[in-house]
């Protein structure tokens, strides 16, 4: 699973953070990351799990930022989707969601597929767009594979 | 024993199938009727069936309770869940023993394989275990949702298997100091936990057994009642060691959860996936449930 790394970059204004690994009870998440910044930016695509220890440590670490601080979630895999959705708190009330996959599957050749919804494309506020003509790689037709009544609901918050 | 109502009530069952189900596996099922809640008493038999049951109704079934078997007609391998709740019920040394052969597939002609077997003993493994129980399902080629599932559940299991199952001993804050120090924490060498990855033709089971047999299975199902009830954040832990929600996660990811504890011998806690269905069928809240504690 390789070890949990976090890197930084400072992008104009912004502070981007890369995640990368598993966040679990060995995660090093410190509040310290967060000081003398104004826009917080989080790329989540390289996070390979969480498990409950993690999901404590990230509620914990964010709420070390302040409401002034705007932060912004891109890139969500489906695992983080889930946390979003089931533990209040893990998007805090100055988070958004910029950007998050959802899995696309084909009953037919069993594959499945991440697509990226972005903010203004596949979905603005809680109205969706999905792309209705995903393929596989033998040009099936995917569907959908969430129930899209749980995995879109944190968009209505 | 009120099978006829399953007639009345549910259009999913068939009433001559339970008759012969009850023959064949020699225990009454226990129909009951949608969202409702029946009272429950020591002489209520133990197996539990039931159609499009959500996890607010589950739990509160099971809440206070360390026995007892739900199995949804939605939540796939119906009879295989049965046969299950029998042999626990019957026989729950052999569950014990012999979990794998218990819960998947027992037809001879497809018998499950484990995919993955290791003894451990520290949290420092728990990495290793992870990595190779992706390995061995991707070798299988599952899709990556049913991986990080699998992986979920792996890691609460390993983690739970460390941190509480010596908990018997009365030496938990010894562990808990030792994950504050980042330091491994090491299970007591002359007893042992085993993690077993295995499936057959339709699920993955991942599975963990130890020697300490501490589970306290009513105040498991407490738990988890809690969890679902007040909510994941208002029912985390955030202080040191664990953070109090993996069981409610494994529960919530699995489509059936196993938990068998003979008292100060074994303990067994499993979950199982639908390896073939899609992730939207099987996110169902339509779960299977078996505990027992002898």
């Amino acid at each position: 699973m390789g070890q949990f790394q976090i890197e930084r970059q400072q992008l104009g204004q912004k502070t981007l953070f890369t995640l990368k690994g598993p966040i679990d009870e060995d995660a090093i998440l410190s509040g310290d990351y967060f000081k003398n910044i104004s826009e917080i930016e989080l790329d989540l695509a390289q996070i390979q799990s969480i498990n409950s220890c993690g999901i404590r440590e990230w509620i914990k670490w964010l709420s070390h930022t302040q409401s002034s601080q705007k932060i912004t979630f891109k890139n969500c895999p489906k695992l983080i989707v889930d946390q979003i959705n089931m533990v209040a708190g893990f998007l805090p009330v100055n988070g958004v969601v910029e950007s998050f996959f959802v899995p696309y599957f084909s009953e037919d050749s069993g594959e499945e597929k991440m697509i990226l919804f972005r903010r203004g494309f596949e979905f603005d506020g809680s109205n969706i767009q999905a792309p209705d003509n995903v393929k596989g790689t033998s040009g099936e037709l995917m569907e959908m594979d969430v129930i899209e009544s749980k995995y879109f609901n944190f968009l209505k918050k | 024993m009120k099978i006829k109502s399953v007639l009345e009530s549910q259009d999913s069952f068939n009433y001559d199938y339970l008759k012969k189900l009850e023959i064949k596996y020699k225990t009454p099922l226990i129909q009951l009727e949608r969202g409702k809640v029946p009272p429950l008493n020591e002489n209520t038999s133990d197996l539990f069936i039931t159609s499009q049951w959500e996890i607010k109704n589950i739990l509160k079934i099971f809440r206070n309770r360390n026995r007892g078997h739900l199995c949804q007609f939605e939540s796939g391998s119906f009879e295989q869940e049965i046969y299950s709740s029998t042999l626990m019920i019957h026989q729950p040394d052999e569950f014990l023993i012999h979990p794998v052969q218990t819960i998947l597939n027992h037809d001879k002609n497809n018998s499950a394989e484990i995919l993955f077997q290791i003894q451990f003993a520290t949290m420092k493994e728990k990495n290793t275990l992870l990595e190779e129980t992706t390995k061995a399902l991707q070798k299988k080629n599952h899709t990556s949702t049913v991986v990080s599932q699998s992986l979920l559940i792996a890691d609460e299991l390993i983690t739970n298997a460390i941190l509480n199952g010596p908990k018997l001993y009365n030496i938990p804050d010894q562990y808990l100091e030792n994950l504050e120090n980042n330091t491994p924490k090491t299970l007591d060498p002359s007893l042992k936990a085993e993690f077993i990855l295995a499936q057959d033709e339709n699920r993955i089971l991942i599975l963990c057994r130890d020697d300490y047999g501490s589970l306290d299975v009513i105040r498991l199902m407490n738990r988890l009642y809690d969890c679902n009830k007040l909510g994941l954040s208002a029912s985390m832990r955030m202080g040191t060691g664990g953070a109090g929600i993996g069981s409610y996660l494994i529960f919530n990811t699995g489509s059936s959860y196993y938990v068998g504890v003979k008292k100060g011998l074994k303990t067994v806690i499993g979950s199982t996936l639908h390896w073939k269905w899609s992730h939207k069928k099987r996110s169902s809240e339509f779960k299977n449930i078996h505990i027992f504690q002898i």
